[in-house]
């Protein structure tokens, strides 16, 4: 889709989830793994980094009324709420460097987080048990052997699912940018 | 032979993932580039959000909204516009408006000092809001400014008899009752609080072109 059709879906979709807020599930479908990605990698710690993706996706709800459209993509104010959610709490950590990196967001940390969410969105698209591999090995953080035990296959078989499914995504990941 | 070389590969990958998920400093060192670069896509997905999360925060995030929607703008029982009269001996005007109006009191709050900090009567179809006057907070009463800029307008079924028991209940009748040009038979009262009204009947419709 051209830059422009997806502004205008973007509009449209932020304009219906105004009229009736049920319908910002659509906006959070398209927003999740930027933002948790965005977040992610700032708040190293995942019970954290979930809370606060939680919160802007809260916030976001709550402002949406107020929100006034004018033409930069909605993940781009999403970006802002993390940013001030982790600045407010590195306040507490005394991180004021980091914190004046946070305020001047770059087009580099925009671009970062929408590459990392694709790879995100990209662990869907696998074969089945790769996906499942991945999931439970990164997300959940499971070692091979509970992997093994849990899909009923040698420790040995799930590492070379591990394997298929990086190349995978590696290749995926070159297609689609490339 | 090709099968051996996959399943070392396979080992070295794990064990660099292994130390990837621990955060050690030692990650993504790896001398093969095709290593390496799986290496750089093991790092990323490092963050890859639990599914669990990702269902329960939508479906948090359907209940916050489906709440939103229940709490509406304008509260069951309001229209958009509601006169609030400030009077003073708010207790007396609220027993005024429901002798004459036939008005529903729906809440009351009186302050310490015995003052109605808030009150809510209904006539007809309509709230209206009630305060005692505070002066030394500049919310005075009619009687206090000498008169009332603002006129409260009513329809009701019987404007006649409605005006007589208004003006024996001892409100002075500034305009009598009569029909008007523009379809309505209606009078003018200030009540004994200094309110002004226009009490009216709707009689008939009116264009405005033949008005």
């Amino acid at each position: 889709m051209k830059a422009t059709e997806e502004k205008a879906a973007e509009r449209l979709l932020i304009e219906a989830a105004q009229k009736d807020p049920s319908r910002f599930s659509d906006l959070y479908e398209q927003n999740f793994e930027r933002v948790y990605a965005f977040v992610a990698r700032r708040i190293g710690v995942r019970d954290e980094a979930e809370d606060i993706t939680a919160e802007v996706f809260y916030q976001a709800l709550a402002h949406l009324p107020r929100f006034r459209w004018r033409g930069v993509p909605f993940s781009a104010w999403l970006f802002r709420i993390a940013a001030n959610l982790i600045a407010d709490r590195w306040k507490r950590a005394a991180k004021e460097q980091a914190i004046s990196n946070l305020n001047n967001l770059t087009e580099d940390d925009v671009e970062e987080a929408q590459e990392r969410a694709l790879l995100f969105r990209l662990v869907g698209t696998l074969p089945p048990a790769q996906r499942r591999v991945i999931v439970m090995r990164f997300a959940e953080q499971r070692s091979i052997r509970e992997v093994a035990q849990e899909l009923g296959r040698t420790e040995g078989a799930v590492k070379q699912l591990q394997l298929r499914a990086l190349e995978n995504l590696r290749k995926r990941m070159g297609e689609t940018n490339g | 032979m090709r099968r051996m070389v996959k399943r070392s590969l396979s080992e070295q990958l794990d064990n660099a993932v292994e130390a990837i998920i621990a955060r050690e400093s030692s990650a993504r060192v790896a001398d093969d580039p095709k290593l390496a670069a799986l290496l750089g896509i093991a790092a990323s997905l490092r963050d890859l959000p639990r599914e669990d999360f990702k269902a329960e925060l939508k479906a948090e995030l359907e209940r916050r909204a489906m709440m939103r929607d229940k709490a509406k703008a304008v509260p069951e029982g309001y229209h958009t516009a509601t006169p609030y009269l400030i009077l003073k001996d708010a207790a007396s005007a609220i027993e005024f408006y429901k002798e004459v109006f036939g008005a529903t009191e729906l809440s009351r709050m009186e302050m310490p000092d015995g003052r109605i900090g808030h009150a809510e009567i209904e006539i007809g179809d309509s709230r209206i809001m009630i305060a005692d006057e505070y002066p030394e907070m500049g919310i005075p009463s009619p009687q206090s400014l000498g008169g009332s800029a603002v006129i409260i307008h009513l329809y009701v079924e019987d404007v006649d008899a409605l005006v007589e028991r208004m003006t024996n209940a001892g409100s002075k009748l500034l305009i009598p009752v009569a029909d008007q040009f523009y379809g309505d038979r209606a009078g003018k009262l200030a009540d004994p609080f200094g309110h002004v009204w226009i009490i009216a009947t709707h009689k008939k419709d009116v264009s405005p072109e033949g008005a």
